[in-house]
């Protein structure tokens, strides 16, 4: 593996000075990495972090299910350089002795996000970066894990790519927000609410329902998902739970739905939901939200 | 080509283990086991502890019980005994008839592991051995700590964490709501526990694997 991330290194390093530097922690090796060696001004670009996982270790997702800790990664850039959201690939369940849920990742995992540099910035100027990266890697323990990373990048008159292949490959594993690429697959999503607080999430399949879907909640680490249930009724998959305790302030829950496409490979799909009190909430409506 | 190789072996590495699951049973409760239920009679037991003594929760009806799932490999089990949040908290309500019981359902954890932590971290309370994990699952614990209240009538009166700083730093430190205590305090008062249910955290609960 290291020798991989040498050869990795040195053949990007032509005009990429970023330090596509790895740190191998316990069970876990985690890699700073950026989809560009040289930014155009105004234009997106994204950073990731890989980590490698030791066989039988595992770490978590932003919801980690009954136990564990979420995956974080954090970026600074300088000033006028927006950093999104934290993307994270198409979660899997990993069954956990006593049926104690666990949602996340095992073998690899890069988590990404897109950056947005200023319009207004010359070729030339250095832009330096950190990411920091905190984790828990169990298997029959758990050892909580953490990565800190400096990355430069150069600004150049056009977007040089870097990883290209990396990218690609995990780009592809984040769930599907633009359901019109996939109408062919998804007909809509839906949220709905009870008197009782139970929730209700739907997803309406185009033709038939794909033969293995799983439900991520990304609810607060605070919440509890009490009474989970999934179940199909006709060509929709529904999900219910009660979350315990509805949280004051109103937050937006990211749900992924993970299934098998007709060629066999897991994909997801990502929509949300508004939870929290008073909010008004439509109920036994079945909306398309993003 | 080394660098594709090590993708190929990362992605094969993957795919492997997505195919293992997919014989995953679809997503359920999977709580057929689970008695204990807030507001109802929590489940008794009878567990022995790292000096051989027996316990069982009916021997301490008219107190009030603290069930603390307990595994001394887990990090955040390790953060709360250096804070001394469980020992102090136990400490703080001893003499108000307040019975704090630890429970270890860790697999391969033995009576001896128990004594050495109980020396090591200075717990006063015992510590009860539930390696083959039938009070886990009649308590459906997840996580190590996992806290349990049970009033002078038996009754679950709590069920989640010891209290609202779910990190495995403890970035809270000193301003943490520590919703045992929290309770303790409402049931000795007469008083309804305001916060009956949170969700638990920690490492999960190192129930024995069914095939070794």
């Amino acid at each position: 593996m290291r020798a991989a991330a040498f050869v990795l290194s040195v053949l990007s390093v032509s005009t990429f000075v970023a330090a596509a530097a790895a740190e191998k922690k316990q069970h876990v090796q985690a890699e700073s990495l950026a989809s560009v060696s040289a930014i155009k001004p105004g234009e997106p670009f994204k950073v990731g972090v890989r980590f490698k996982i030791d066989p039988e270790w595992h770490i978590y997702w932003i919801n980690p299910g009954e136990s564990g800790e979420a995956t974080t990664v954090q970026w600074t850039f300088p000033e006028g350089y927006k950093v999104g959201a934290l993307e994270y690939p198409v979660p899997v369940n990993f069954p956990q002795p006593g049926d104690v849920k666990g949602y996340g990742y095992l073998g690899e995992v890069m988590l990404m996000a897109t950056v947005t540099p200023p319009t207004d910035v010359a070729a030339g100027t250095e832009v330096p970066f950190s990411a920091k990266a905190k984790w828990l890697v169990c298997s029959d323990v758990c050892i909580p894990g953490k990565a800190s990373f400096d990355g430069k990048l150069t600004v150049g008159s056009s977007a040089t790519p870097a990883n290209a292949e990396l990218f690609k490959q995990w780009n592809n594993r984040l769930p599907v927000w633009d359901f019109k690429s996939i109408k062919n697959v998804i007909a809509g999503t839906g949220m709905s609410q009870k008197p009782d607080g139970t929730i209700e999430l739907t997803t309406k399949w185009a033709t038939q329902v794909p033969p293995k879907v799983e439900w991520f909640v990304g609810t607060p680490s605070d919440v509890l998902l009490k009474d989970e249930k999934s179940s199909t009724d006709g060509s929709t998959s529904k999900f219910t739970f009660t979350p315990v305790p509805v949280p004051d302030q109103i937050v937006r829950v990211p749900v992924v739905v993970a299934y098998t496409d007709a060629s066999g490979r897991r994909q997801g799909v990502e929509f949300s939901f508004k939870l929290g009190k008073n909010e008004a909430v439509p109920k036994g409506q079945a909306a398309a939200t993003n | 080509m080394r660098k594709l190789v090590v993708s190929a072996v990362a992605v094969l590495a993957v795919a492997l283990a997505f195919t293992s699951y997919n014989t995953f049973a679809a997503d359920d409760t999977g709580s057929s086991s689970v008695t204990a239920k807030v507001g109802q009679t929590a489940p008794d037991f009878s567990l022995t502890d790292q000096n051989g003594k027996t316990h069982k929760l009916s021997d301490y009806k008219g107190k009030i019980v603290v069930l603390e799932w307990f595994n001394q490999g887990c990090p955040y089990v390790v953060r709360h005994y250096k804070a001394k949040t469980m020992t102090s908290t136990a400490d703080k309500y001893k003499g108000q008839d307040v019975v704090w019981l630890a429970i270890n359902t860790t697999a391969g954890k033995t009576a001896e592991d128990n004594k050495t932590s109980a020396e090591a971290w200075s717990i006063s309370y015992p510590i009860l051995s539930d390696t083959s994990s039938s009070v886990a699952q009649q308590y459906g614990a997840k996580t190590t700590p996992h806290m349990f209240v049970i009033d002078k009538e038996g009754k679950l009166v709590y069920n989640g964490a010891i209290d609202d700083d779910s990190s495995a730093d403890g970035a809270k430190g000193d301003k943490a709501t520590n919703y045992v205590a929290k309770a303790l305090d409402e049931v000795l008062a007469g008083k309804p526990v305001s916060v009956s249910e949170t969700k638990p955290y920690g490492c999960g609960v190192k129930y024995q694997k069914k095939d070794s």
